[in-house]
C-alpha cells in the first residue's frame, strides 16, 4: 500500500520525466517556475484535514491512486461531445480532452479585433511572455498543493486576452472532458484571462466525463480584470460519480471592474471549488453565486475568499446546497477587510436544504475585518423544506411529493434566476430537475 | 354540504376547540367571529387538513364523507379551499406554474384532461381581471415581495381559478386598508354562487359590510356561543366581545340550517 508521500513522489518523478516534452521547456523562466512549483508540491504534499482550509474535506481517497499525467492522444468522436453543447447559445468553443486542447472538436470562429483566444500550449510555445502578468511575478512559494501541482505541469488550457474596450461578441465555452480509456487520467488545465480596461466577456467552463472511469481534474483559472472590465464567469461541474474535481479560480480586480461568478456543481465523488477574489481598486465589485447538489456519498465543497484591499469595494456571495442520501456539502466563505478598506460592503449567505436524515452540511462563514467603516453581513442556514410552504401547496391540490419537488426546485431556481445568460439557466434547470426527480419523494418532477 | 358535529381539537396539551357544531348548506355564507385566541384559525386549519392538530372528539362531514380522513390535497380536489390569513412567500416557485400544477392535479384525480398552457393562461388572465389582480404578479414567485393587499388578492385569485365548492377565508380582511378590503370583497362577491358556500373567519365586522353573510356565529373559548343573522355582527361591533361573556357565558349553540 502506497503512503501519501510515495504518491507525491511518484507525481514528482513523472513531472520531471515529462518536463522536457512540455511546451516552452526551453524557456528558462518557465522552466524555473515549473521546477519551483514541483518542489513546492513535494514539500506540501496533499492537504490533510489537520489543515484549517481542508478540515471538512478529506482527499485521502484521491491520493491513494495515481492518475496518469501523460494521457494525450485519446481521440474522441465529434458526436460524443454533442450532449455537452448548448445549441441555443452561439459561442466560441474550445474543447479539451484530459486537459489537452482538441482542435478538431473546437470551434473558435471569428474573433473581434483586439481579442486573442488560443490554447495555452500555443501561448507557451510562441509568446510565453503573455504569462508574465499571471505567474511571472510569483516570487513567493506556492502554499497550495493543488495549485503547485497544476503549475508544475503548466501544459495546456486557455489563454484569453481582451484589449482595452473590446467586447467578446459571444460567450466563450470551455469544454473540459475527462476520458479514461482503460486508465485513470488526470486533467490539469490552466486558464488565463486578461481583460483589459473596459473590456467585457462571458465565459463558461464546463466539466464532464466521457464514460465511467474515475478521473482527476485539477483545474486552475487565473483572471485579471483591469479597470472597469466586466466578466461573467459560469461554471458547470458534471463529472461522473467516481471522479475527483479540484478547482482553483483566482481573480484580481482593479477599480470599477465587475466579476460575476455562477457555479453549479452536480457531479464527481468529491468536488472542491475554490474561488479567491482580490478587490484591489475603488468600485471593484464581485457577485459570487453557487449551487451544489449531492446524493449518494458525494462530497461538494465551496471555498471562497474575498479580500477587500482597497476602500469602496463590494462583494455579494450567495451559495446554496441541496443534499440527499449521505451526501455532504461544505461552504467555507472568508471575507477579509484590509485596514485601509473603508466603505467596504460585503454580504454573504449560505443556505442548505437537507433532503435526507443522513445528509450533512457544514457551513463556515469567516469575517476578518480590520477597518471600522464597513457593512458586512452573513447568514447561514441548514434545514428541511418549510412545512408551512408544503401545506400551502397541498391545500391548493398539489400532492405532497409534487409540493416537495416544486419547493426544492424553487430553492435552486432562486440562484438560476440570477444568471443573465437565460438559455443556459433554462438548460441547467432541466439538469437539476432530472437529478432531483431521482430522489425519493420527488418522482413527480419527471 | 358541511356538517361539523361536536368537534374537539387539541394542539399539544392544550384543547383549543371544545365542541363545535356547525352546518353549512350550498350557497350559504357564514361568518365566524370571535376574539383573539377563541379558536377561529384552528377551525380553519383543521378543516383544511393542517398537521399538528389532534381531533379528540367529534366529526366533520363534507358532502356526506368524513373530511378528516382526507389529505389536504384530497380535500382540495374535493372542492375545499382555504384562504390563508398569512399567505406564505415561496421564492423560486412561479405563481402561474404552481396554479397550473394545482389545477391539473385536481383534473387528473377527476379523470379529466389536463389544461394546456394556452387555455390555462387565458383562464387565469380572465380571473385576475375579475379579482383586480395585477397581471404582472402572475409571473412572479408565489407571494414573494407582494404587499399585504396583493397577497390577499392573490388568495382570492387562486380561489377564482380553483372554483371551490366550499371556501374558508381565514381573516382575509386583516392587514387591509379600506380600498384593498373593498376590492377583495368584490372578488369574493363575484364568486358567490348558489352552489358555492363560504365561511368567513374574521375578527372585525367591517368585512361584513362588504360581504353580507347569511349567518353569523360567535366563537369563544373554542365553542360557538351565539349564532344569529347579520345583526349579531352589528351588536358585537357596538358592544364588543366582552358583552358576550357578561351576558351569556354558556349559551347553547343554535345551529342555523342544521
Amino acid at each position: 500500500m502506497n503512503t501519501a508521500a510515495d504518491m507525491v513522489d511518484r507525481y514528482c518523478r513523472e513531472l520531471a520525466s515529462i518536463a522536457p516534452t512540455l511546451p516552452a521547456a526551453e524557456v528558462p523562466w518557465i522552466q524555473q517556475i515549473r521546477n519551483k512549483a514541483r518542489d513546492d508540491f513535494a514539500r506540501l504534499g496533499f492537504p490533510t484535514r489537520l489543515q484549517e482550509a481542508w478540515h471538512y474535506t478529506n482527499v485521502g481517497a484521491l491520493q491513494r491512486r495515481f492518475f496518469e499525467l501523460a494521457n494525450s492522444g485519446i481521440s474522441v468522436d465529434p458526436n460524443a461531445i454533442e450532449p455537452f453543447l448548448y445549441p441555443d447559445i452561439d459561442s466560441h468553443r474550445l474543447v479539451f480532452i484530459n486537459g489537452i486542447h482538441a482542435p478538431e472538436l473546437s470551434e473558435i470562429g471569428t474573433l473581434p479585433d483586439g481579442v486573442i483566444l488560443e490554447n495555452l500550449a500555443t501561448t507557451l510555445a510562441q509568446t510565453p511572455e503573455q504569462l508574465e502578468p499571471f505567474i511571472g511575478g510569483r516570487k513567493l512559494p506556492l502554499e497550495h498543493a493543488f495549485n503547485a501541482l497544476n503549475t508544475a505541469l503548466l501544459r495546456d488550457g486557455t489563454c484569453l486576452h481582451l484589449a482595452p474596450n473590446t467586447q467578446l461578441d459571444k460567450p466563450l465555452h470551455l469544454l473540459f472532458l475527462s476520458a479514461g480509456e482503460g486508465q485513470e487520467s488526470c486533467s490539469q488545465p490552466r486558464n488565463l484571462i486578461l481583460a483589459g480596461a473596459g473590456s467585457q466577456a462571458v465565459v463558461l467552463e464546463s466539466y464532464h466525463s466521457l464514460g465511467e472511469a474515475a478521473c482527476f481534474t485539477n483545474s486552475c483559472s487565473d483572471i485579471i480584470l483591469e479597470a472597469d472590465a466586466q466578466l461573467h464567469h459560469y461554471k458547470l461541474q458534471e463529472e461522473n460519480r467516481h471522479s475527483y474535481h479540484i478547482a482553483n479560480l483566482q481573480v484580481q480586480q482593479n477599480s470599477g471592474s465587475h466579476f460575476e461568478s455562477h457555479l453549479l456543481s452536480l457531479g464527481a465523488a468529491l468536488a472542491r471549488h475554490e474561488l479567491h477574489v482580490d478587490l484591489n481598486g475603488e468600485g471593484a465589485h464581485c457577485t459570487l453565486n453557487g449551487l451544489y447538489l449531492g446524493n449518494g456519498r458525494q462530497h461538494a465543497d465551496c471555498h471562497t475568499q474575498v479580500r477587500h484591499i482597497h476602500p469602496g469595494t463590494d462583494s455579494h456571495q450567495a451559495y446554496k446546497g441541496i443534499l440527499d442520501g449521505r451526501a455532504r456539502g461544505v461552504f467555507n466563505g472568508r471575507v477579509y477587510v484590509h485596514p485601509q478598506a473603508q466603505q467596504t460592503n460585503a454580504e454573504q449567505s449560505n443556505h442548505n436544504l437537507l433532503l435526507s436524515a443522513n445528509a450533512e452540511a457544514d457551513t463556515k462563514p469567516e469575517l476578518e475585518i480590520y477597518a471600522d467603516d464597513v457593512r458586512c453581513s452573513h447568514g447561514a442556514t441548514v434545514g428541511q423544506l418549510d412545512e408551512d410552504m408544503i401545506f400551502y401547496l397541498r391545500s391548493r391540490g398539489l400532492p405532497e411529493d409534487a409540493a416537495r419537488g416544486l419547493l426544492t426546485l424553487g430553492f435552486a431556481r432562486e440562484l438560476l434566476d440570477r444568471m443573465p445568460l437565460k438559455p443556459l439557466s433554462v438548460q441547467l434547470e432541466q439538469k437539476i430537475t432530472d437529478i432531483l426527480s431521482q430522489s425519493d419523494g420527488m418522482k413527480s418532477l419527471k | 354540504m358541511l356538517k361539523i358535529n361536536n368537534l374537539h381539537v387539541r394542539v399539544g396539551e392544550k384543547t383549543i376547540l371544545n365542541g363545535i357544531d356547525l352546518a353549512v348548506k350550498p350557497g350559504e355564507v357564514h361568518a365566524i367571529m370571535g376574539p383573539n385566541g377563541s379558536g377561529k384559525s384552528t377551525l380553519s386549519h383543521v378543516l383544511a387538513g393542517r398537521e399538528g392538530y389532534e381531533v379528540i372528539e367529534g366529526e366533520v362531514l363534507y358532502q356526506g364523507n368524513n373530511l378528516l380522513d382526507l389529505s389536504p390535497e384530497a380535500r382540495a380536489h374535493a372542492g375545499l379551499f382555504l384562504g390563508f390569513q398569512y399567505p406564505v412567500e415561496i421564492p423560486g416557485v412561479n405563481n402561474m406554474y404552481f396554479l397550473k400544477a394545482a389545477i391539473n392535479a385536481r383534473r387528473v384525480v377527476q379523470g379529466r384532461n389536463e389544461l394546456d398552457a394556452f387555455d390555462f393562461i387565458q383562464m387565469a388572465k380572465t380571473k385576475a381581471k375579475l379579482v383586480g389582480l395585477d397581471e404582472s404578479l402572475l409571473q412572479r414567485s408565489v407571494n414573494e415581495g407582494f404587499s399585504g393587499g396583493e397577497k390577499k388578492r392573490n388568495e382570492i385569485f387562486q380561489m377564482a381559478v380553483l372554483e371551490p365548492i366550499l371556501a374558508i377565508l381565514d381573516e382575509t380582511d386583516s392587514g387591509l386598508d379600506i380600498d384593498a378590503l373593498r376590492i377583495v370583497a368584490e372578488g369574493v362577491n363575484a364568486l358567490r354562487d348558489p352552489e358555492r358556500s363560504v365561511i368567513l373567519v374574521t375578527h372585525y365586522q367591517r368585512l361584513l359590510d362588504y360581504i353580507v353573510p347569511d349567518y353569523v356565529h360567535v366563537l369563544s373559548e373554542g365553542r360557538i356561543v351565539r349564532s344569529g343573522g347579520r345583526e349579531l355582527a352589528l351588536t358585537l361591533e357596538e358592544k364588543g366581545y366582552g358583552w358576550l361573556k357578561e351576558k351569556s357565558p354558556h349559551i347553547a349553540p343554535a345551529g342555523p340550517g342544521a
